[in-house]
């Protein structure tokens, strides 16, 4: 644990601090202002230094970009596909190169960007008739093996967003679906997402994780729990064509819940993650509640003041018991 | 754009050390002291975010409907009063809440206060606009009403939002009425303000007073970057209908000379002599800068920013500013009147006079 005398010195703990070592109000303000003052000039040359490195690389960069966009339409097909394979290449290489630093991986992230496209101008190029949502497939499973080898959190992102955008459009182009059926997607998203979010888990539990932010699988199960409210929402509402996708997304969601109170309790503490199922359950039973007052009982006022009272106690119990739920509150 | 480290501030056993018996160090037992006291401040801190945000949208939403039935029983039981019985209850609203949350401290009972607080400033102005027909009307009783809250409410979300009211209310005025230069006025306000809270006023007093200065500091910057952004949609759009919301001559030239004097400050803080080779490049680079991107004043608005950011060693400020500078640079070369091969020249050579500036300060530091 860290030596709370080696935390940040923000204006609370100076405070604190002074006033616990006794010092006098004249040192205390000394402190304080040491505490506010500008950066060093080190940390200005350096900040000043990045500035410029990356707002010059961008802007050199975009101009490249306009440059041939500029001349796209009178490039010939071998030199449009050298110069995208020359910059998938390049930023391969360099990814290769220095896979351990942030330089590397931020160029194999650019490499797998580019792979898109590529695969647009191939299509463009040789009339392959295949559907959009092929062109993202393909895009996934091309970059996959340089996302599992750069172990960047950025390109697992990518990787899950490619596919999601593919399984959309694949669900609105090829299936001949009535409306109703359309509401399975939301379902199959969060499905996706939970996937990907208890491979996050499972990984992150081996003795050295090939990935550790925590800001990835929570944004993948805050992600999941809003798909799924989508179909569980139109259920309880009664909206959207009538059908079995939303009753599954309904039941779906509060089987996501109890599987996430189990796991985020049981197995991994996690305030976020339970807050969400929390949040999640909340909407659900505000959602049934109004529509139980302003529709089955056609309340008005009275209504208002029902529901704005069970809010308020719903929320009050729900934070009671998410700060009870865990032992230790993870930031 | 700055990481971690770049931001860092120095750690308290460093300030303290620096402080006392001329940097010969800290006692065993003030150590002790000092250690037990910042434990027990960690032990207090605040739940997380998302654990207040989960109260406060559950708060907010159920003020939502206890507003709408408040408003509904107005609407019953006052008739042809309803404007003067809507000014009375949230001026007592406003009242309720200010103590209540003098005296609260638990997330529960502080969002119920904010919600009580804001449902009562709405009936304050919607019963005085309505009463009186009047825009300005209006809009001086959202400026008082939220000068009570920024002064007399302990808490950071009304502050922030409370000066938010304050400028929105300034520009549906400005809006209303058409006035010229209004717009320049408003930004001059907000400049002058934003730079002396966060920069210029005394620091001894800005971090005396930190809950009180930081939120009205933000909401004054969320306010100047509306400002700009109004104005570069109307330019990039050409509304002309609404060209008098666009920032003139007086604004471009405001927010260069603002930045002089931030970038002058920070020299001087630092020791550096104005006449210096690194001081009169900084302040040659800024006022070419401004005048190159004139039509969009917006980027040298957000440079000040990202620069007040890094000194302030404020994150969200630099991210605000990061994420702003970048969409009104786009906006910039965007709206440059040329064809796409002479943008992509100016881009090309904007990057390699960025990359020659690089390479400078770096063999400089080396």
């Amino acid at each position: 644990m860290t030596d709370p005398l080696d935390q940040a010195a923000t204006p609370k703990r100076i405070r604190v601090a002074t006033e616990a070592a006794g010092f006098p109000p004249p040192l205390a303000r000394r402190a304080m202002a040491v505490a506010a003052a500008s950066p060093a000039v080190e940390a200005w040359t350096q900040f000043l230094t990045l500035a410029l490195l990356l707002l010059g690389a961008a802007l050199l960069l975009s101009g490249v970009i306009s440059f041939f966009a500029f001349n796209w339409a009178t490039l010939g097909r071998f030199a449009k596909f050298a110069l995208i394979e020359g910059g998938v290449a390049a930023c391969a290489l360099i990814g290769w190169w220095r896979l351990r630093d942030v330089t590397g991986r931020v160029a194999l992230f650019a490499a797998a960007i580019l792979v898109g496209p590529l695969l647009g101008v191939f299509g463009q190029t040789y009339q392959t008739g295949a559907d959009p949502w092929g062109l993202f497939a393909a895009w996934a499973l091309l970059i996959a093996p340089w996302v599992i080898v750069a172990g960047f959190t950025p390109l697992w992102m990518l990787e899950v967003a490619l596919c999601d955008v593919a399984l959309v459009l694949f669900w609105l182009q090829v299936p001949d679906l009535d409306s109703s059926e359309v509401l399975y997607l939301f379902s199959l998203l969060a499905g996706l997402h939970a996937i990907a979010g208890a491979a996050w888990e499972w990984q992150s539990h081996r003795a050295t994780p090939w990935l550790s932010a925590r800001w990835a699988p929570r944004f993948l199960v805050a992600t999941a729990f809003g798909f799924l409210l989508v179909p569980a929402i139109s259920f309880v509402l009664d909206v959207v064509a009538a059908g079995p996708a939303r009753t599954f997304g309904f039941f779906a969601l509060w089987l996501a819940v109890a599987v996430s109170i189990v796991v985020y309790r049981r197995v991994r503490e996690d305030l976020f993650m339970l807050t969400v199922a929390g949040g999640s359950v909340l909407i659900m039973l505000t959602v049934g509640f109004g529509r139980l007052l302003f529709d089955v009982l056609k309340l008005d006022i009275s209504g208002g003041l029902l529901m704005a009272m069970f809010v308020l106690v719903e929320v009050v119990v729900a934070v009671a018991w998410l700060r009870r739920s865990v032992r230790a509150e993870v930031e | 754009m700055a990481d971690g480290a770049l931001l860092a501030r120095p750690s308290v056993r460093d300030v303290l050390t620096q402080i006392s018996r001329g940097g010969e160090g800290l006692s065993t037992t003030v150590e002790d002291a000092t250690r037990a006291a910042l434990a027990r401040l960690a032990a207090a801190a605040p739940m997380p975010w998302y654990l207040r945000f989960l109260i406060g949208a559950g708060a907010w939403v159920g003020a939502s409907f206890l507003l709408s039935a408040i408003l509904g029983l107005i609407l019953l039981a006052s008739g042809e009063r309803l404007n003067s019985v809507a000014f009375v209850l949230g001026c007592l609203f406003i009242m309720a809440s200010v103590l209540l949350r003098r005296r609260v401290n638990t997330p529960f009972l502080t969002q119920l206060a904010l919600v009580v607080s804001s449902t009562g400033q709405i009936l304050v102005i919607g019963a005085v606009g309505s009463a009186t027909h009047s825009v300005i009307a209006g809009g001086i009783s959202a400026i008082v009403s939220s000068s009570v809250l920024i002064v007399w409410f302990p808490d950071r979300v009304q502050r922030f939002s409370a000066t938010l009211v304050v400028f929105g209310a300034l520009a549906v005025v400005i809006a209303d009425h058409r006035i010229a230069h209004g717009m320049d006025a408003m930004a001059l306000v907000v400049l002058v303000l934003t730079l002396s809270l966060w920069r210029f006023a005394p620091r001894g007093f800005t971090l005396e007073h930190a809950d009180l200065v930081e939120p009205i500091g933000y909401g004054l910057v969320i306010a100047l970057l509306g400002v700009l952004a109004t104005h570069t949609i109307v330019m990039m759009a050409n509304l002309h209908e609404v060209g008098w919301l666009r920032l003139g001559p007086m604004s471009i030239v405001a927010f260069i000379v603002a930045l002089l004097a931030l970038a002058a400050a920070i020299f001087v803080e630092h020791g550096v002599q104005l006449v210096r080779v690194e001081a009169m490049a900084a302040f040659a680079g800024i006022v070419l800068l401004g005048a190159i991107t004139r039509s969009t004043p917006a980027i040298v608005a957000t440079v000040l920013l990202l620069v007040l950011g890094f000194d302030r060693r404020a994150r969200t400020l630099i991210a605000l500013a990061t994420v702003f500078f970048l969409g009104f640079g786009a906006a910039f070369y965007y709206d440059l009147q040329l064809t796409l091969l002479q943008k992509s020249g100016i881009l090309m050579l904007s990057g390699a006079l960025c990359l020659a500036a690089w390479a400078v300060v770096r063999t400089r530091r080396g």
